[in-house]
């Protein structure tokens, strides 16, 4: 508004400079303006003043809304999904204002396995934390439906809803989103991912080549050995370390050949008869031939145990091979069963026993876990691939001798805890309250089955001192439980 | 009572005792609980080795705990309210006991005290005596004031940003000591223009303007119309007998409380409810001023329908009301409200009220069909006509207000002036819903 303008033009001078002319005004305002100036009494800061507000008073009664009536209309799609229950929206709410991830990831996988969304309101605070929290993005654009795709397009802080085909991301997206699409396919199509790595190899620099190339250990199979074979003639040193990385993974590899026929010579398992034949003495010779071939020190064998190493250096070269071939070599070398071998290591050859548990996780023989069931040592990469009611078993074999480890690797656990094994471990935690908090207890949460809440009341420290922290754990613990009760009844999961 | 969980939050004095009313929001807590028609009880088991007692009057909301916490409402009375929203079917009790009824019975002998209560013999000599000293110093300081405003304008207003603090605190403090409080809160409200923004001198002299006009205006006081004369006294800051107010007959009405705001004043706690009368289709705005450490009278929060009656404070545009007595009541249908269908039916009601009251506060309306939209990358709300008004960039929930709509028009409330208001609420789902 000109009028208005000069007002300010004026007030920025000052009434002590000229002034600029008076200001065009409409008939009826102009004849109160005119007024003010021919007022003897007043003095010039009294009449601009007046005029002033005389101004600021026509312009605020004569406000007209911008008209825009061409704007393009953005609305978005209905929903395909139902909205979850007022009952849910509401824990939502309580497990948001907690800031409890654990807990947000359950509703929210609860709620995608349900087919429902998420009420809108609450859309820009998931889409805040799906921002931060790369990992919760999967679930969140699922449960946000039509109205959180619509939202993000508004938001480019939130264009990770962005529904690119994966080829599309493949083909045009930045590094990590790349590698990610990658990382998708080959969890779906192994052999589609490995044929678009192929295509775009020599497009590819170094540092994307060796990023790329990690993908490719999910899913990992002989079907690969031709391509990364011919990668170990590579000039970039870290791409051809890589490769050898994932090739030393691949049974039937050159390098799994090369440890395999090395130990063919290095390792045997020596039958005997003894007691005039009547008894059949066993042993395991460990002994490395007089040359061994130099580039299995370059494949990342080490020479040296190292001056704390309980095994000499030979076994230690040993070990490593060990863990580097799959298990079933061993039941061609000594001709026995899976079980079998895990038995004459553990009798003949102990120091030798992690090394294949290590080669059964590292090559994925499954079937030869439930053989290391009762030794001695806790092998925390097995955890996971038993059964709940085994791996609770299985930690709780450890919990007497050694509760510190054993609920450090359960912790580590993907699927919730049994009762039972849930009070053992709450019952070593709360001996140590500083060691274990609210934060951790937070954490854990997606661990702790509901049903331990009948239980609580009877886990007490045998410490009086420990008694006052482990009560505000402990109340801490409820709260978190009885959301994730509401959670889960609100789905009727 | 019909009190949604949002709202009983709303009640809450700060985070923390949200949460923890959530927490107590469960059967297991409560030893023993009941409702009526007047109030709603429960015991507790806290930490203590008897439990709290927490009671809620329902007819005006009001909430007594035995525990010892300051809060106010406390958390088990939060939390009882969100257990009766969430599981009305566990409170079958009738009957109150006799700790509920005589703190019941109390709160309406106290009221009926209240009415009773004979007004003190005033002494009116003493009493004019002082008022006129009052206007002489109120005068006197301000006519130091129109000096000083003329001061700034005859110098210029560019360099109002580098004027030090204590240019605009000497001149509050001499209106503190003219007796001039209203005064020396425009004159603090002037320090407070963010000089960095761009245009700040249109919003400076908006400010510098309205001081103006109240300040000029007392001095001819005796030729303006006696509301007019109200509304100049009252922004200066004399205040009214809201005792005498409240002996006035109120505008009776189903109020729907449409906002909530507060903020800090010099050890006070102000706060601002602002209310639509349904029936009447006025708005109201009810302050309650809560001294640190004490609780308010009041317990609003958005969305709360109220039948109450309301006495307005004597004005030429009557906004500001104290409530004499209310019952929280049942949600009225969206389609009893009356609202403005537009940006134009609204800037027509705003020249009308800027002609009464030229130095007016920014109001509330309801406005039909809104729908926010992004323009020349900034936020609007367009009308069904096409009409766009900026929504205020410090308004901090426009992506709730996006998700809400979804870019479908909804039913809004706004506040503010000209062409930039901010959000209050809106109607989703036939709910009135803060934002």
């Amino acid at each position: 508004m000109k009028a208005w303008e000069h007002v300010i033009n004026a007030a920025m001078l000052g009434t002590d400079k000229p002034m600029p002319g008076n200001a065009d005004l409409p008939e009826e305002i102009a004849i109160v303006a005119n007024a003010i100036d021919s007022a003897d009494t007043l003095d010039k800061e009294a009449k601009y003043l007046q005029k002033a507000a005389l101004i600021y008073n026509y312009r605020q009664c004569g406000f007209t809304p911008l008209q825009k009536q061409d704007l393009p209309q953005n609305i978005a799609q209905p929903e395909t999904k139902s909205y979850c229950t007022e009952t849910a929206a509401r824990v939502l709410d309580a497990i948001l204002d907690e800031s409890n991830d654990a807990l947000l990831e359950l509703w929210l996988n609860l709620c995608h396995k349900a087919g429902q969304l998420s009420l809108p309101d609450v859309l820009p605070v998931l889409s805040e934390k799906a921002e931060k929290d790369k990992s919760l993005r999967p679930l969140i654009t699922e449960c946000s439906g039509n109205r959180g795709l619509w939202l993000s397009k508004l938001n480019p802080a939130w264009d990770y809803f962005s529904v690119l085909p994966d080829e599309d991301i493949w083909q045009t997206g930045n590094p990590a989103d790349r590698a990610e699409v990658l990382r998708k396919v080959r969890q779906s199509d192994p052999q589609k991912a490995l044929e678009w790595l192929q295509q775009t190899w020599e497009q590819e620099n170094a540092a994307g080549k060796v990023e790329l190339l990690k993908v490719l250990k999910t899913n990992s199979s002989p079907a690969d050995l031709p391509w990364l074979e011919s990668l170990l003639a590579e000039k970039g040193q870290k791409v051809k370390e890589e490769a050898l990385t994932l090739l030393k993974h691949i049974p039937g590899s050159s390098i799994v050949k090369q440890y395999e026929d090395l130990l063919v010579k290095a390792v045997t398992l020596k039958k005997e008869k003894a007691m005039l034949g009547m008894m059949t003495k066993i042993s395991i010779r460990q002994e490395l031939p007089a040359t061994v071939d130099e580039s299995i020190f370059k494949s990342g064998i080490e020479k040296l145990a190292g001056q704390k190493s309980s095994v000499n250096d030979e076994g230690y070269i040993i070990y490593q091979l060990m863990a580097s071939v799959p298990p079933s070599f061993w039941e061609k070398q000594f001709d026995a069963t899976p079980e079998q071998v895990v038995g004459y290591f553990e009798k003949y050859a102990v120091s030798q026993i992690g090394a294949l548990a290590k080669a059964v996780i590292r090559f994925n023989a499954d079937s030869w876990i439930p053989y290391f069931f009762y030794k001695a040592e806790i092998h925390p990469e097995f955890v996971n691939k038993l059964p709940v009611q085994q791996r609770d078993k299985y930690l709780f074999m450890f919990m007497d001798n050694d509760a510190p480890n054993t609920v450090q690797i359960a912790l580590r656990c993907r699927q919730e805890w049994g009762i039972e094994f849930t009070k053992a471990a709450l019952v070593h935690m709360v001996a140590y309250p500083y060691q274990y908090n609210r934060g951790d207890f937070g954490r854990m949460i997606r661990l702790i089955p509901v049903g331990i809440l009948d239980h609580l009341e009877r886990i007490v420290p045998k410490d009086l001192n420990h008694q006052a922290p482990w009560d505000k754990n402990k109340n801490y613990l409820i709260k978190l439980l009885g959301l994730k009760q509401q959670t889960l009844q609100a789905f009727n999961a | 009572m019909q009190l949604t969980e949002d709202q009983i939050y709303a009640l809450a004095p700060d985070e923390a005792s949200k949460k923890a009313g959530r927490d107590l929001a469960g059967p297991a807590k409560w030893v023993t609980k009941g409702i009526n028609e007047l109030a709603l009880w429960g015991e507790c088991q806290g930490s203590g080795s008897k439990p709290y007692q927490t009671q809620v009057d329902l007819t005006s909301i009001a909430f007594k705990c035995s525990c010892p916490s300051r809060k106010f409402p406390c958390k088990h009375g939060l939390g009882l309210l969100l257990l009766c929203a969430r599981q009305p079917a566990l409170f079958t009790n009738g009957d109150m006991p006799a700790w509920v009824s005589d703190w019941i019975s109390k709160r309406s002998e106290k009221e009926e005290k209240k009415v009773e209560k004979a007004e003190k013999p005033v002494d009116e000599n003493a009493q004019a005596k002082r008022q006129q000293a009052r206007e002489q110093k109120v005068s006197g300081g301000i006519a130091e004031l129109l000096v000083w405003i003329k001061d700034i304008v005859r110098g210029g207003i560019l360099t109002m940003p580098e004027k030090g603090a204590n240019f605009w605190e000497n001149m509050a403090r001499r209106m503190v000591d003219a007796q001039a409080g209203g005064l020396a809160g425009m004159v603090r409200a002037l320090a407070t223009t963010n000089f960095w923004n761009e245009g700040w001198q249109s919003s400076f002299m908006d400010k510098l303007l309205q001081l103006y006009l109240v300040a000029e205006s007392y001095q001819h006081l005796a030729n303006i119309n006696p509301l007019l004369q109200q509304d100049i006294r009252t922004a200066i800051g004399f205040t009214t007998n809201q005792e005498e107010l409240k002996q006035q007959t109120g505008v009776t009405d189903t109020w729907l409380v449409i906002g909530k705001d507060s903020r800090d004043e010099q050890q006070l706690t102000v706060e601002q409810n602002w209310l639509y009368g349904i029936k009447t289709n006025q708005y109201a705005l009810v302050l309650q001023f809560i001294a640190r450490g004490q609780f308010g009278q009041l317990a609003l929060s958005p969305g709360m329908y109220l039948d109450a009656e309301l006495a307005y404070f004597p004005s030429a545009v009557p906004f500001r009301a104290i409530i004499k007595n209310y019952n929280a009541v049942r949600p009225v249908d969206l389609a009893a409200i009356q609202s403005y269908s537009g940006w134009q039916q609204v800037a027509g009601q705003e020249s009308d009220l800027n002609s009464r009251l030229p130095f007016r506060s920014e109001m509330p309306f309801v406005v039909a069909g809104l729908k926010p939209v992004q323009y020349q990358k900034q936020w609007w709300l367009q009308d069904q006509e096409g009409g766009l008004c900026r929504i205020a960039p410090a308004y901090q929930n426009i992506w709730q207000l996006m998700a809400i709509s979804g870019g479908e028009a909804l039913t809004m409330t706004v506040i503010g002036k000209e062409n930039e208001f901010r959000p209050l609420g809106v109607w989703h789902q036939n709910n009135y819903k803060a934002i």
